[in-house]
């Protein structure tokens, strides 16, 4: 049976003996890393999370990575996720340290924006990664150059890796998932339908589209409405093109949950663990440059001293007892599993009764 | 106590006995239905075994102890006196509750309340978790002819619960005392005053849910009756106070019956001990000799889990089992449910 592609929600019901272990108040590690293997980038994306971090040449050395994964793997971690501050594929050792992460046996997956993924890149990674999700945010050369910042024709490039992508993972085939994933914007909105149908052609295994979140120290917003029943009707157009090779997916949880966070401890923090281009340690992405939530740095500390030192502890405790993360940005990659934990930890009567 | 949650499983509760489930090790069921007696002083004409005749058969008083030893040994955290007949109606139950909360585990009854007398609920109500009253008409005459019994037994019921209610407000306990109705064509329009009733008579909350058909019954309720209801439910929450819940079990409703999953994988959660000291899989099978894992009255309950017997019997239910043909709604429904979901990982599980 094809597995389902599971986008919304959170998969770490997957998981049931590190979940057990957490349930029982024990010490777990993390099970999936993001990592930032640059804080350069090609584009200036107009809904940037890290447009407040200045952009800087900065390079992760990723063989302290490698020399980080290595531990972390043998400690229970099971998947690596390449994205962050700045454009992933900016950093060239990157396509190397992907297929040696796949050797030490871990799983691993990419967000980029596509531009440096040429065949020589695709040929290296796409036999390597579980999934890859190039970010085009316009189907129209026009709009595509105002929300990435980028000059005219840059569009028709992306495509063109793309479909030189599938076109690699098809030959074969290969079970890496590559998928183009849009927000939703006022800038783009009457784009989208035309790029899906552009995007089937291709040959892509689909086209997600989500919600802009907004972080709170960056300027732009977004004015669409996602409840605008017009909207709304749009979105579920868009669906009627998903067929058994090409799917739609719309993240209508993160559509329907963006304004309210229901709980004020993150919970989750245990289970993810984020590491930006400086080889900074944070809890998760969107503390990223605070160095009060910083665990330690990989580049001159081995894994297990970040993991076992004073200072993590101190900061553990510290978001465990006292952190109220209801300021933080709305549906941050942690906030599906904090919903599913804190539902948990506040057991209704008579669990025992199931 | 956390919040009354009843329109779903609890089954995440315990990821111990998930993970167990997941890695093939063994385990006991976390909680166990109980049929007393498969006698009943009621004929409810939407009662799921009609078709079995309640014959009067008892569970002995030294089963019924004994079960609970094999619960505490096993770790069996719950059981719910119900099933087959009117559990009350076995004078040995009030014991069997003591014995259970000596030793810890929980226990909870469904009752038709007529034989919930005084001297029952100050013997047990310290000690059971929750008690559920079924009631299908504020009305003695529809009562009557509902339930199948003489029109008096309603005022019987409502002394009865009124005394129970009373009760656990005077001793401070913590059992939730609830009513329920099951929603049929005849009822639809008593729901506010079932609720005003129950609001009356002090207990903690009413409850609707939807009526589950067994193929081998004839009584059949429209599977979208409940939309006839939506109304009568917005109305009736307005009884709600902080003493008192209107609990509507919206997703039960929601749920047509249809199944999204093709196995039985829930057996091994929940399971079944009938009056004639069987223990069954699942209400779609009660009594089919095929499908008994063993008796009580021959060998105690643990061993009769640990056999091969009781294992092959899940393993062919599991596999060959159409469960599109089962009693919809059963009592493993939600369960399944949910346990099919971990049972088919989606794609690329490790990036949770």
């Amino acid at each position: 049976m094809k597995k389902i592609l599971q986008l919304d929600d959170h998969k770490l019901l997957y998981h049931l003996p590190v979940l057990n272990e957490w349930s029982k108040g024990n010490k777990i590690h993390p099970i999936t890393v993001s990592v930032g293997p640059t804080r350069t980038c090609n584009f200036r994306c107009i809904f940037c999370a890290y447009s407040f971090l200045e952009k800087k040449p900065i390079f992760l050395p990723l063989d302290r990575l490698i020399a980080a994964a290595n531990e972390m793997f043998l400690r229970g971690t099971k998947s690596f996720f390449f994205s962050g501050d700045g454009e992933p594929l900016l950093n060239k050792e990157l396509p190397n340290s992907i297929s040696e992460l796949y050797s030490i046996g871990l799983d691993t997956a990419i967000n980029t924006n596509g531009f440096f993924l040429n065949k020589d890149v695709s040929k290296v990674i796409i036999p390597k990664m579980k999934w890859m999700r190039i970010s085009i945010n316009a189907g129209d050369d026009k709009a595509y150059s105002k929300i990435h910042g980028a000059p005219t024709g840059t569009l028709q490039k992306v495509l063109s890796n793309v479909s030189n992508a599938v076109e690699i993972k098809k030959s074969k085939p290969l079970d890496c998932t590559i998928g183009v994933q849009s927000l939703i914007l006022e800038e783009n909105l009457n784009t989208l339908h035309l790029f899906a149908h552009e995007l089937k052609k291709i040959g892509a295994d689909y086209f997600v589209l989500k919600p802009f979140l907004k972080h709170p120290e960056i300027k732009y917003n977004s004015s669409v409405s996602y409840s605008q029943k017009d909207v709304v009707d749009y979105l579920h157009n868009l669906e009627k093109l998903s067929d058994s090779t090409f799917k739609v997916i719309i993240r209508w949880q993160s559509l329907e949950k963006i304004h309210q966070r229901n709980y004020n401890r993150c919970l989750s923090f245990p289970f993810f663990v984020d590491i930006d281009s400086e080889g900074n340690v944070y809890p998760c992405g969107p503390q990223i440059g605070n160095s009060q939530f910083c665990y330690g740095n990989i580049i001159n500390q081995d894994w297990g001293e970040i993991w076992e030192s004073t200072k993590k502890a101190d900061l553990e405790d510290y978001l465990l007892t006292t952190f109220d993360c209801s300021n933080c940005m709305p549906n941050c990659r942690n906030d599906a599993v904090n919903r599913f934990l804190n539902k948990l930890r506040t057991p209704p009567a008579h669990i025992n009764f199931i | 106590m956390g919040k009354m949650f009843i329109d779903g499983t609890k089954l995440m509760h315990h990821p111990e006995v998930l993970a167990k489930w997941k890695f093939q090790e063994p385990f006991f069921p976390v909680h166990v239905e109980v049929s007393p007696t498969s006698a009943c002083n009621h004929r409810c004409i939407l009662c799921c075994v009609d078709y079995l005749k309640h014959k009067p058969q008892f569970l002995a008083q030294n089963v019924l102890v004994d079960l609970v030893e094999s619960f505490a040994k096993s770790g069996v955290k719950s059981f719910l006196l119900a099933g087959e007949g009117e559990p009350l109606l076995n004078k040995h139950v009030a014991e069997m509750i003591q014995h259970a909360g000596k030793h810890g585990i929980n226990s909870a009854v469904n009752t038709n309340g007529v034989p919930m007398t005084p001297a029952f609920s100050e013997k047990t109500l310290d000690k059971l978790s929750w008690c559920r009253i079924s009631i299908q008409a504020a009305d003695p005459k529809l009562y009557a002819y509902l339930h199948g019994t003489a029109a008096d037994d309603l005022q019987k019921v409502k002394n009865n619960i009124a005394f129970a209610a009373s009760f656990k407000r005077k001793h401070n306990l913590s059992i939730k005392i609830g009513i329920q109705q099951i929603l049929l064509n005849e009822n639809v329009d008593q729901i506010y005053e079932i609720a005003a009733l129950s609001k009356e008579l002090g207990v903690d909350y009413y409850t609707v849910k939807r009526h589950s058909f067994h193929p081998k019954n004839e009584y059949k309720v429209p599977r979208d009756l409940y939309k006839q209801a939506l109304d009568s439910f917005e109305k009736t929450k307005e009884l709600q106070d902080d003493n008192f819940l209107v609990l509507i079990r919206e997703n039960d409703f929601s749920d047509t019956g249809y199944r999204t999953y093709t196995k039985c994988l829930g057996l091994p959660f929940i399971t079944q001990v009938l009056a004639d000291g069987g223990l069954y899989p699942c209400c779609q099978f009660f009594r089919e000799e095929k499908f008994c894992f063993g008796n009580l009255y021959t060998e105690p309950f643990e061993k009769i889990w640990e056999s091969s017997r009781r294992k092959s019997i899940v393993d062919y239910i599991e596999s060959n089992i159409d469960v599109s043909k089962c009693m919809t709604h059963c009592r493993h429904h939600n369960v399944n449910k949910y346990v099919w979901q971990l049972y088919n990982s989606p794609e690329h599980d490790n990036f949770i």
